[in-house]
């Protein structure tokens, strides 16, 4: 596949999410091309990341198991994540900063927190939050604030 | 027209160990030409037909053909991407098994649209606007192009099959027993819309099959095929109102009259 460049199948999941949902819906193992030749998966990194991959100054490394294959991409390389014309490639957005730390502009998971429909956004790279609470950042949901309201 | 063939085959042949497949076979293929090779099964018509269309590499002979620059090239010297860019954009391949030819399991619109994403097609809007056109052409509802071909009847999935490889425009159309476990009038339906996009755009085809009827109504030529060899080939009505060899005799006086 790579070697003969055929990825017209990656547009194919694509368009499919169109035809289906009216956008699309892939929201991690969001394929890209790298520099201009390779279609990759970045799997399992939420498509929130994917335009950070672009000529990122790290080496980044990719496990693909059931290929067996490490997939590598260099540092300072293009990374484009594949899209339609008039339907361009977006990552999430998010309207609230992480709860506990204040964090924004980075990938929220949304945690469920009691059986009444009550839910709050945290960071997904949880180390960084936990450097970040330890830095002194406070969230409206941090534990201090619930302690101080019990 | 064009002053030149489309296909060269010079001295084809095909042998799977001591068997053999086909040989020497050679013929040339116009633009918009219709050329149906018939025989009996195992009569080495698939054998030919998967040569040509490079399915197979054949133990000797040459398949040359003229590329959309005029170039000539013998398609066993062709690089794979070569090859393999060859059968999605100017070359189209009709499987007797929709099945074969399909993906199952996504929409009948990016079926079709797949040829044209496969090519550079980044604009979802037109690859659905030409996958509606298309499906509309071969007689399909626009409102089933977000089912999947499971849930087509086999008369609607080959239709389909055949969309998906027209879309690309290409010149050159290898079909194998198109007609092939579909229903007497499902049949006559989808030669009647052979027939039609065949004429309409100009299309050149190779159609293997083992029913006179389809040679009959949509080839130009006609080869006769038995045990590996061509034995009898000319114009369609020529070939089947005036059959020379005593097995071609043979095969047109077995088609039941009814």
């Amino acid at each position: 596949m790579h070697a003969l460049e055929e990825y017209g199948l990656m547009h194919v999941k694509l368009y499919e999410d169109i035809a289906g949902h009216g956008r699309i819906a892939t929201t991690y193992a969001y394929p890209v091309k790298v520099e201009g030749r390779y279609v990759m998966d970045p799997s399992p990194t939420p498509k929130f990341d994917n335009p950070k991959m672009h000529m990122s100054p790290a080496l980044q490394l990719f496990g693909a198991g059931r290929e067996m294959r490490i997939y590598a991409v260099p540092p300072f390389t293009e990374v484009v994540s594949l899209d339609f014309e008039d339907h361009p490639f977006e990552i999430q957005h998010f309207t609230q900063p992480c709860a506990l730390c204040a964090a924004t502009g980075v990938y929220l998971d949304e945690v469920i927190s009691d059986d009444h429909g009550g839910h709050m956004f945290v960071c997904s790279d949880t180390d960084n939050c936990e450097e970040r609470r330890a830095e002194g950042h406070r969230g409206h949901l941090s534990g201090e604030e619930l302690e101080a309201a019990e | 027209m064009s002053e030149q063939p489309l296909l060269r085959v010079e001295g084809l042949s095909k042998y799977y160990g001591n068997r053999l497949g086909c040989t020497d076979v050679s013929f040339e293929l116009w633009p918009g030409e219709v050329l149906a090779i018939v025989g009996e099964s195992g009569s080495g018509k698939t054998t030919l037909l998967n040569c040509l269309s490079t399915h197979l590499e054949p133990s000797s002979g040459r398949t040359e053909y003229r590329m959309r620059d005029e170039v000539w090239r013998n398609l066993y010297e062709l690089s794979e991407a070569e090859r393999r860019f060859l059968m999605r954009t100017d070359w189209g391949f009709v499987h007797q098994n929709p099945a074969d030819g399909l993906r199952m399991t996504v929409s009948a619109g990016a079926n079709v649209g797949e040829r044209l994403m496969a090519v550079g097609d980044r604009h979802y809007g037109h690859i659905r606007d030409t996958a509606v056109d298309w499906l509309g052409r071969v007689e399909i509802a626009a409102d089933r192009i977000d089912d999947q071909p499971r849930s087509f009847s086999g008369g609607m999935r080959q239709r389909l099959q055949i969309a998906r490889n027209l879309v690309t425009g290409p010149r050159l159309v290898f079909m194998d027993e198109p007609t092939g476990g579909l229903d007497v009038s499902v049949q006559a339906r989808l030669l009647d819309l052979l027939r039609g996009l065949v004429g309409e755009l100009g299309l050149a085809a190779i159609i293997v099959t083992h029913d006179l009827a389809v040679a009959r109504l949509l080839s130009h030529r006609m080869m006769v095929m038995k045990d590996g060899r061509v034995i009898e080939a000319g114009l369609t009505d020529r070939v089947l109102d005036d059959p020379r060899e005593p097995y071609t005799q043979l095969l047109v006086s077995s088609i039941l009259q009814v």
